[in-house]
């Protein structure tokens, strides 16, 4: 019951960031040199990670898919089957997932460190809000971000799923990319695009609400960043499920 | 000492209860600080004292009671400087002039070499708080506050952790601010040095309320059991007898 009641007590303090970060987004009152900051940190922290977690399922799935189609006489659907599984689910939740370990952790340890070092309290002592200062331009560098992550993290996947069929079952580059066309759709890029954008607005506001939160010791700062990449995971597959049963 | 018959209370606390879950911090708190003063605040650990300070500066809101404060700018220099660690020493100080005030750049770099002129550390200024020793950290974060050129200094804690020589030049500024810019001063400690060095008034804290109060005079020289268990280190039982 007490874990219920935490559980529900971290949601509505979530909630209410969010509703606080937007209000601030939505007057204007952005500090564009501190957002461009965070999305160079959230971006070049990232992206390497991402392409290489990615280039690796592209070429897993092409494996597993080459195999199974060719038994089929289906190799030409390849393209298609891979970028169709890539864009609508996985190049999104796994660049999330990676920016929610890579990025969310750092956010909630940066947080966490400052509120044990009562920087948090300076802040706010000298009329400076943190919500405003802190969550507003991470909110906005993760939500625009991880869109970016996720349309390299797609490309990425589908050359390597291109590239292994060529090589595995002889599958040309052309047949290939014109199987990738005749399954996704621009509406299947939007989708995959908000889904990015709705997940780095989640990993911001989870990975701060946790760094609040911290009391006081290194330890609570541990447990801060191994929360928020749990809380981020969970989320993010909650999220994803709703917005692809919204959508298709 | 200012002559505080004079003048009306800068802060005033009436009546102010605030209890962390069933632990009674504040328990019909009631002071006054008058405007130009040092009031030191000691007490045993865990008696509140910080509590004070941070309702003062509007970080906790009491249950009940009255607290006034009749001043616009305050600043506050934290127990371990909470300087900004990913900043330098002049992005820390510019921060809050530039997010809270309409001060120019120009205005504001003038206000950052003058406050750290005040505590004499001008040649720190472009380095990062990592760069500088606990005291230097310390006299940053009172540069940093006096940046805003605030009418109350809340100080926390000021001389744990420095060696002697560095704490006594930490007591000094504090006596310099009040006699060459009238600041009015609140120090939270239980450092007796720190109390007979440079209090004007002294405000002991126990179980949440107010159990001596008395001038620096007062404080040296009163053998009732707080004053005496602060002043001669003892415990409370071997003063009463």
């Amino acid at each position: 019951m007490s874990a219920f009641k935490d559980i529900t007590m971290y949601v509505g303090r979530s909630g209410l960031n969010l509703l606080e970060t937007l209000k601030y987004i939505f007057r204007g009152k952005i500090n564009i040199g501190d957002t461009a900051l965070q999305i160079v940190k959230t971006g070049i922290g990232s992206l390497f990670i991402v392409v290489i977690t990615q280039g690796f399922i592209g070429l897993a799935m092409s494996t597993q898919l080459a195999r199974e189609f060719e038994k089929l006489g289906a190799e030409h659907f390849i393209g298609g089957f891979i970028a169709l599984a890539t864009v609508r689910e996985l190049a999104p939740v796994i660049s999330a997932i990676v920016v929610s370990g890579r990025v969310g952790a750092a956010i909630s340890a940066e947080i966490g460190s400052m509120k044990v070092s009562e920087q948090i309290d300076a802040l706010s002592v000298f009329g400076i809000n943190p919500i405003r200062y802190l969550l507003v331009p991470r909110l906005l560098a993760a939500s625009m971000v991880t869109p970016l992550l996720t349309i390299v993290a797609a490309f990425v996947s589908i050359l390597a799923g291109m590239l292994l069929s060529k090589i595995s079952v002889d599958v040309s580059y052309s047949v290939y990319l014109s199987s990738v066309r005749q399954f996704v759709m621009v509406r299947d890029v939007f989708i995959m695009m908000f889904k990015a954008v709705i997940f780095g607005g989640a990993i911001a506001i989870i990975a701060t609400t946790t760094g609040l939160e911290v009391k006081d010791g290194a330890e609570a700062v541990g447990n801060a960043t191994t929360k928020t990449v749990v809380w981020s995971i969970m989320t993010i597959f909650a999220l994803n499920y709703i917005i692809t049963s919204m959508f298709f | 000492m200012p002559d505080i018959e004079q003048q009306n209370p800068i802060i005033s606390f009436k009546n102010v209860t605030l209890s962390f879950g069933n632990k009674q911090v504040l328990d019909g708190l009631t002071f006054d600080i008058y405007p130009k003063e040092i009031v030191t605040i000691a007490g045993p650990s865990g008696s509140g004292k910080s509590t004070i300070l941070k309702i003062i500066s509007g970080l906790l809101k009491p249950d009940s009671g009255e607290v006034t404060i009749n001043a616009e700018r305050f600043g506050m220099a934290f127990q371990y400087g909470a300087l900004f660690n990913s900043m330098t020493v002049k992005e820390n100080l510019s921060l809050p002039l530039e997010e809270t005030t309409d001060l120019s750049h120009k205005e504001i770099k003038k206000r950052v070499q003058e406050s750290l002129k005040i505590v004499e550390l001008e040649h720190t200024i472009d380095m990062y708080p990592s760069e500088l020793s606990g005291g230097m950290q310390k006299r940053i974060s009172i540069a940093r506050a006096l940046a805003l050129h605030p009418e109350i200094l809340l100080y926390d804690e000021p001389s744990t952790g420095l060696d002697p020589p560095t704490a006594a030049r930490l007591e000094e500024d504090m006596l310099k601010f009040r006699d060459k810019i009238g600041l009015t001063s609140i120090v939270v400690t239980h450092d007796v040095e720190t109390i007979m060095h440079v209090s004007d008034r002294v405000l002991i804290l126990d179980n949440g309320h107010i159990v001596w109060q008395g001038t620096n005079e007062e404080f040296r020289k009163d053998e009732s059991s707080y004053p005496c268990s602060f002043r001669e280190r003892k415990d409370i039982k071997e003063c009463n007898k």
